[in-house]
Formats: structure tokens, sequence, C-alpha cells
């Protein structure tokens, strides 16, 4: 076999064992890798029902067979599992050394169930598992926890680490590797939930490919096209260059998604970052196109109000640099009403250290401060979760740690208490009070839009799950059903993953792509926002065409995520499928065309449909929030934009009908709504891999 | 008179935020607003770039009649990331 190795670990980190099991090269060629051969891993090892914190909720690093080749952006990963944030299936993808050495190991995928005794290190060296205490890093960020292995282990190790927020099982927590981020979701409190500090890799088994001087000559090629103006936006100003166009377009989402337009904008704009802070551009691992741009918090500037834990003042040190992408800006500035750039700058840090998903992070934020605005947050409680035991959050031994004198993630007598819950404290009545909107919510101490050290102060909260950032820590979703009051209307979330920056009434097939995605409001699996910026569709009156192309844009994210490469790259390509098949064909052997590989695209978004049925999807989760609905945008370039109800529904109904599914969405006529309730899986019986 | 608003990229590369033009379609306008930006290229909008009239209407086809009080929003192509 070319491009593969043939089989899986399944790693059990209760054991500390693992076993191979093999991956027929059918099932290989018809889910590819990536998230496609995540898909069907998981349809195989989720049990139905599973809860996602739960030790037998896999976890799966999956790689793919352009990895380890020289195609640019090709060393990329995905990470997959049942979502603690939205129940349902996520993948989230990154690039990084870590899926060159994790291939290496001599498997297609790493799949971690189980959970360790005690707080702990899983290596994976060349095949071989063992499971290491790890109690020394438990409590670091995640850039200390990956310097203190590096220095451990060696260059020959990449790790997957998570912060404080993946062992308090923050449901948005990430998994960082190299300093990026498998961002959403919350797969970082997946691996907590295993007592799993981090996963390293390292091999030194390579796969063949079938024809290695055309990979060769493909990957001269693709570099050199990469260099080309299909990526000059990403390699000169990085992708903080949306936020102004966005604003302009009204679009961008501000305060809360209460409008569309930030008085701001100039001021925390990509062009005014890139003039007045960028100080470095970098590449993931084997990319060319170099779109990461770094930036330098303001020496001098305040300090992030982070509690200090048993470190002291080192809790607050700066580390300097942090790097920026339009998300992670759009969340933490315009949602939140910030226009300091430098609180931006220092929110993204926190969150990369931390180990929080920006966006989600952010959203959640800037929800709270809508909230308190409102009059509604008070004497909430959030309910408990059930905790793994052996996590205490309190060691000493070196490494910065954010947080670390929390006793427990719940405030509680550390870890092993179990079932935990701790009411927010009700804020001091009538202090302070002012004048005007918000002004309630800044006379009691209450986040509030604007308010930049209260956006610090929440997140560091949130990533101990102190307080009010416990509740938080739940994402908006959970927030807004024990908040009440009218919450849930304004909570931006679709499944419980919260939106990222594209304003739904504005562009209104990503609103599309928002409401049906299988992981939630999602731009990386749906690109709709393409169809919006098309000159042939009306970005502010979506309606069953643009529908009809936004199923084009999602088959080619799925074949991208499978392959993978990296989606800057979709710019170079004049026929993504052709030379897509081409260069598959190259690295397997295999005879692929680009009919097959549509078909594979259909094949894996079916099978992540089919997962969530499984796991109880019903037509009411695709939707967005009553706001989007029912409130018009203000004035902008786009006044009065309004999605109504009827509208969505239709371009849904569009949407189900050309992905050949039933008009509600359910897929064909296998898993109608009565045997989804009771087969539990495919037909023949629960855990038996996909049909096609 | 014709603005042109330029955001991202062109900005970038424009070392302007914006002109104000005599002009009757979108390459004229695009010509006397910033012609080393050489946004259309051979007859074409050059790939890295967007073009949109008053933030509403999209538009690829340089020969596009423009009049007077629109604006034209040169942007990056790509809004992914």
């Amino acid at each position: 076999m070319h491009g593969y190795h043939g089989q899986y670990l399944r790693i059990d980190a209760t054991a500390g064992a693992a076993r191979a099991v093999p991956l027929p090269e059918g099932v290989l060629r018809r889910y590819v890798g990536g998230v496609g051969l995540a898909a069907w891993l998981l349809h195989r090892e989720c049990p139905p029902g599973v809860d996602p914190l739960a030790p037998e909720n896999p976890l799966a690093f999956v790689f793919s067979p352009l990895v380890g080749t020289p195609l640019t952006t090709s060393a990329k990963f995905a990470v997959a599992a049942k979502s603690p944030l939205t129940g349902r299936f996520n993948d989230a993808l990154s690039s990084s050394h870590f899926a060159l050495n994790g291939k290496k190991t001599g498997s297609d995928a790493l799949v971690i169930v189980g959970r360790a005794a005690e707080p702990s290190l899983l290596l994976v060296d060349d095949g071989a598992v063992r499971v290491e205490p790890a109690g020394d890093l438990w409590g670091m960020t995640t850039p200390d926890a990956t310097a203190g292995l590096k220095d451990r282990y060696g260059p020959d190790w990449s790790f997957a680490v998570i912060g404080p927020a993946g062992e308090r099982l923050v449901r948005f927590a990430t998994i960082s590797h190299d300093n990026r981020h498998a961002g959403r979701g919350g797969l970082g409190a997946v691996l907590g939930s295993k007592l799993l500090k981090a996963v390293g890799v390292r091999g030194t088994r390579r796969t063949p490919v079938a024809e290695p001087a055309g990979v060769v000559a493909a990957a001269r090629d693709l570099s050199a096209r990469s260099f080309g103006p299909a990526t000059a936006k990403y390699r000169e100003l990085g992708t903080v260059a949306n936020l102004l166009t966005f604003n302009r377009l009204n679009a961008l989402p501000t305060r809360n998604f209460q409008a569309g337009q930030f008085d701001g904008a100039e001021a925390v704009s990509g062009e005014a970052l890139n003039a007045a802070a960028r100080v470095a551009r970098q590449s993931c691992a084997a990319c060319t196109i170099g779109c990461e741009h770094i930036y330098a918090l303001a020496s001098g500037g305040r300090e992030p109000p982070v509690q200090s834990g048993e470190q002291g003042a080192d809790a607050t040190r700066s580390p300097g640099t942090v790097r920026l992408e339009y998300e992670s800006l759009f969340a933490l500035g315009p949602l939140c009403g910030i226009a300091d750039r430098d609180v931006i700058l220092r929110a993204a840090r926190l969150c990369d250290d931390l180990g929080m998903d920006t966006i989600s992070a952010g959203a959640t934020v800037g929800f709270a401060m809508e909230c308190a605005e409102r009059g509604l947050l008070g004497n909430q409680t959030p309910p408990p979760i059930p905790l793994p035991r052996g996590g205490r959050g309190d060691r000493k031994e070196g490494g910065r740690r954010l947080g670390a004198s929390s006793p427990s993630p719940r405030g509680g007598g550390g870890r092993g208490e179990g079932s935990l819950s701790l009411p927010v404290p009700p804020p001091p009545a009538g202090e302070g009070e002012g004048k005007g909107e918000g002004a309630g919510a800044r006379g009691r101490g209450l986040p509030h839009f604007g308010d930049g050290d209260g956006l610090l102060s929440l997140l560091d909260r949130i990533g101990r799950r102190d307080g009010l950032g416990d509740l938080l820590a739940d994402g908006t979703r959970r927030a807004a059903e024990v908040i009440g009051g009218g919450a849930a209307d304004f909570a931006p979330h679709v499944k419980g993953l919260e939106l990222p920056g594209y304003e739904p009434r504005a562009l209104q097939a990503m609103a599309l792509g928002f409401a049906v995605g299988t992981r939630g409001a999602d731009h990386n699996r749906s690109g709709a926002y393409e169809v919006d910026f098309s000159p042939d569709a009306d970005r502010r009156h979506g309606d069953e065409e643009s529908a009809r192309r936004a199923v084009e844009t999602e088959d080619r994210a799925a074949l991208i995520d499978s392959l993978i490469l990296c989606k800057f790259l979709r710019g170079v390509f004049p026929d993504l499928w052709a030379e897509s098949a081409d260069l598959l064909a190259k690295v397997t052997g295999w005879d692929v065309t680009a009919d097959e590989l549509r078909a594979t695209a259909r094949r894996v978004i079916d099978a992540k449909k089919l997962f969530n049925i499984r796991e109880g999807w019903t037509p009411a989760e695709d939707t967005l929030p009553k706001r989007f609905l029912g409130e018009p945008l203000p004035d902008g370039s786009a006044p009065g934009a309004a999605l109504p109800e009827g509208r969505l529904r239709a371009m849904i109904r569009a949407y189900n009908l050309a992905r050949g599914w039933t008009e509600e969405g359910w897929v064909g006529s296998v898993l109608t709504p009565p045997s989804a309730a009771t087969c539990g899986g495919w037909p023949g019986g629960p855990g038996r891999p996909p049909p096609g | 008179m014709v603005r042109v608003e330029f955001y991202g990229l062109a900005r970038l590369r424009a070392g302007v935020a914006g002109a104000a033009v005599e002009a009757a379609t979108v390459a004229d306008a695009l010509a006397a607003a910033c012609p080393g930006l050489a946004v259309v290229r051979a007859g074409r909008v050059a790939p890295e770039y967007l073009l949109s009239v008053g933030g509403g209407r999209f538009t690829t086809n340089p020969d596009d009649a423009l009049a007077a009080g629109d604006t034209l929003l040169v942007l990056g192509a790509d809004a992914g990331g």
C-alpha cells in the first residue's frame, strides 16, 4: 500500500496498552484520511450515546496519505471526537510537526480511549505506547508545557498538549502543538477528561509513494503556485485583513451580534495592526505560504489581570508576542466592543496559554456582557458535571501556571471530590450606578462591552472555572439555559458551537452554512461566504440557488480536509477535483478520478451527518438563534438586512434536497426518524462502518 | 465623482485608503485612483482582488458602468480565515 500504513493504533489510556487495527484499503479509498477517515473511525469506535467526557469517548488523531510528502501544506492532521460542547461530531484540523512525527509512528490514526489513573503523558514511540506520570506538568500553560516536554524528551518528539482549560474540562478547550491549536469544539477537554496532559509522538516509519518523481514534480509546481497572487493576502497581511472589509460590508459581528459595524474598527484593523505591532511572519511545518503574522504586545502596557497562582507574580509575566488571525481578532475585539489593540493581543495570548478556542471564548464573554447589561446575571449556579479523579490543578513545580491556585475546576475540594457546583456570588447591589447602556453592569462589577480588563479577567476565570467563569466555561448554549430570561434568544451558537466572524444577516448563504453545519456554526467546513461574495448572488437575500451553490463549497472543504491540504491553497487550483485526483493517484497509485473524489466528499459529509443522527440530531437543530431571524441589522451598508425564518427554512430545504437527503435533512431512506431512534447506527447494528 | 475605497492588500499596496475620481466604468475608476495597483490585468480582475459597488453588488467585470455618487470597493479576494 502506498501513502498509508494500513492500520490505526487503538490506545487504552487506562491500561497503558495499545493494539493495531487493520484499515482495509477499500475503507481508505472511500474516506481518504483526515476528516473523512475520522468520520469512519468515530462510527466504528464511538459508542452511541456516550458522554463526551467519559473514558469511553474516543479521541482520534488522524493523518492522511499526503502527510510526509513534499507537497506544500500537507503536514496536517485532524483531531476528532464527539464534542463536549455540541454533543455532535467534531473535528478540528491543524498543521505542525505532530502530523509528520505522528504518521511516522507507523499508523494512519491514533485512537485514544480510557482514562489514566493520574495526570499523565501518553507517549507513542515508533508504535510502542507508554503512559508516564505528568503531575509536574499539570497546571502549566500550553507553551510552557510544550517547552518543558521538548527539553525533557528532545527534538525528535512532537507533542499535542492541553492547557489549564483542558484540565478543567472547559468545553471549548483546545489541543495545542508547536503552539498552534486544534481549536473548535472542546477536544482539549476530551483529552483532559482522560487525564492526559499531552500526547507525544516519535517514529521512523515512512510510507512509500507510488510515483516518487511525479510527487516531487507536483510538489514543485504547487509550491511555485503557492507564491502567487491567490495567496498574496495571507502572506502580506494575513487573515486579519478581513476585519475592515467585513466592517465596510456591515458583516462584522459587533457587541454580541447586535450590529454589523464597529466604531473602533479602524483602530483594531489588520491594516493598523500590521503598521503598529507586527514583528514577524512564520509558516506552519512544510508550508510555503507563510500566513502566520506575529504581533508584539505593547511594552509597558497593562498586564492582563490574571489571577496569580502559587508562583505569585510569575503568573502574570508577558510572553511578549502572539499570533493573531481574523477570528481571534473579531471575537476578542468588536464582538466584545473592545477597541484597544493591545487588550485584544493580550486576550489572544491568554486564550492560547490557557488552551481555549478564541472564537468560543470571545463569543461567550460577549454574550455575558450583553446578559449583564440586560440585568440577567446574578445568582446563577452552573449544573454540576462529573469530574475525573486525580487531576488536581495545584501542582507547584516549574513552568508558568495560570490559575493553578484554584483547588479544583469547580472551586471545591479538588477533582477527586466528584460532582461539585459553585454558586456565582451575587454582585454588590447599587454600587456606582451610571447612566446609559451597560451602566448597571459597570456599576456592579459585571462585564460590559468595551471593558478590556473585564474581558481579560473573565477569560482567566473561564480557564480556571472560577465563579462566573465556571458557568461560561460550558459555552453560551448551556450558560443561556441557566441564566434564563430570554438569554437563549441571543446566545450566539448553532448546535452549541459559537458563531465565527461572519454576520449571518449580511451574508445569508453563510447563514445557511452555519445552520446546517454538522459541527455547528462553522466557517471552515462550509465556505458559503464565497457564494455571498460572488457577482451572481445577493448576499442580503439568500435564496434556493445560493443554497445549492453552498453545497459545492462544503464538498470542496470535505475533500481538502480529507486529503489534507490547507484551504488557503484553494485559489491556486483551477480545477480542485481533477488536480486532487492527480495528486492522490501519484501518492497512492490508485486510478482515482475527479468524479470519484466528488462522491468521496459527499460520502464524508453523509457520514458526519449520520453520526449526528445516531446521536440524536433532529431537523430543529438546523437553525439560527432567534436574534438573527427576528432582528434586522441596524444602519450600515446593508441597512435593515434581515433574515426571515421562512427564507432560511427554504434555503435549508433546497440544501437538503441538493444533498440527496429528505427535505428535512434525514439521510436517504436508511435512517429516517423511526429507525434512527432504534437502530443506533448503521444498518446491521451499532459500530458498523457506514456503507459505500 | 466616484469614490474608490481600498481595503486589506489593496490598501497596503496603494498606500492610501481611497480616492475620489471621475470615471464611467470600473476599469476607468481603478486606473484613475491607483494605476500602479494593477487591479485589472489583461482585461480581467486580478485573482487577489474582489470588487464591489457600494458593498451590495459584487463584480468581476471591469467594463461595468459606474454612476456619479457610486462607491467602488477594492477588497481582498478570499474571505476565509
